[in-house]
């Protein structure tokens, strides 16, 4: 199987997520960290958005309109506080859990030809240069480092540290 | 193939780490901006820590560099309590970079084999049922554990009105 040891990393950071995620409720979600920073909203749209994009650029298939959905959460898109513009709290959730699986099948059975291929997002290459690497930093450090933002959110707000 | 993602992604944590602490001075190390917050020395302190521990002591099966950081920097530790006597920032990107240089030279020189290994009983349990092998255990600590906590110094930066690096 490819991707044995990032997937197990990503399975470890699923089950840290819910950790972080215990107790949040939509009343909150969208509050942003600061002005110009990020919300739990944001962070779970966008995981669930990139979970989505993958599988639908490496064989498998979105479950959501990543046309609607790349304003919204994709890379250098803005976090609002505002809600009323975004897909609601329990939707983003349940985008984001699905994703899991979805993007696990999907890494798991991408064949060796194609892993050694060229990134096909330009503007990753550089630090990124091939399919392999760059699903690989998607499945661990992309979501490691949105569940630290996430973690701040929390100690923000005054939550105890988990650990 | 690992080996390459390990040594590629664990280099450019580097390079993140030392550009999200680049100019800041010890009053801005020590901050934090809400009570409870990971301060930047410590979260570098923490990296080059768990570098020590888990990577040269539970997983390289090497001998540690630095195990009496674990009382300032283990988890469970609190930022709020490191004196001034105790590792400043600069002393922790110095043994962060030193430590990613010997865990680096470690994995390049491994056989593939050496990934496939379960984790030896200097690990505690409840680490090796996450993490059962070498493998298992260097990406959780050199692709997503590093990153995850960058992650939090990146939101203390904007939260303190920094620019994102």
């Amino acid at each position: 199987m490819a991707f044995e040891q990032e997937i197990t990393v990503y399975s470890f950071q699923a089950g840290y997520a819910e950790m972080l995620l215990d107790g949040l409720n939509a009343d909150k979600a969208f509050s942003l960290i600061c002005d110009g920073g990020v919300s739990p909203a944001w962070i779970i749209g966008h995981l669930g958005f990139v979970s989505n994009n993958v599988a639908s650029k490496f064989g498998g298939e979105s479950k959501i309109d990543l046309e609607a959905w790349g304003p919204l959460f994709g890379g250098g898109s803005t976090p609002t506080a505002d809600g009323s513009g975004y897909p609601s709290w329990d939707e983003l959730l349940s985008v984001y859990r699905q994703g899991h699986e979805d993007l696990i099948a999907t890494i798991s059975g991408i064949g060796e030809d194609v892993l050694k291929s060229e990134n096909p997002i330009e503007r990753m290459r550089p630090g990124l240069p091939t399919v392999q690497d760059f699903l690989s930093f998607v499945a661990t450090g992309h979501v490691a480092m949105h569940l630290g933002q996430l973690s701040t959110w929390r100690r923000v707000q005054g939550q105890p540290p988990l650990f | 193939m690992i080996r390459n993602i390990l040594n590629l992604r664990y280099a450019a944590n580097l390079d993140y780490a030392h550009r999200l602490v680049e100019g800041l001075d010890d009053t801005q190390a020590n901050e934090a901006p809400v009570d409870g917050m990971n301060t930047p020395r410590w979260i570098i302190g923490h990296l080059a820590q768990t570098a020590d521990q888990v990577g040269l002591g539970w997983v390289l099966e090497m001998e540690r560099t630095i195990p009496e950081w674990d009382a300032w920097f283990d988890l469970g530790t609190l930022p709020g309590h490191l004196t001034a006597d105790q590792p400043s920032l600069a002393d922790a990107i110095d043994h962060l970079d030193r430590l990613h240089a010997v865990v680096s030279e470690r994995v390049l020189a491994s056989s593939p084999a050496f990934f496939e290994r379960s984790l030896h009983d200097v690990a505690p349990e409840r680490f090796r049922k996450r993490f059962p092998t070498v493998g298992n255990a260097l990406a959780h600590i050199m692709l997503s554990h590093e990153m995850q906590h960058l992650g939090q110094l990146s939101a203390w930066r904007r939260v303190k009105g920094l620019p994102a690096v």
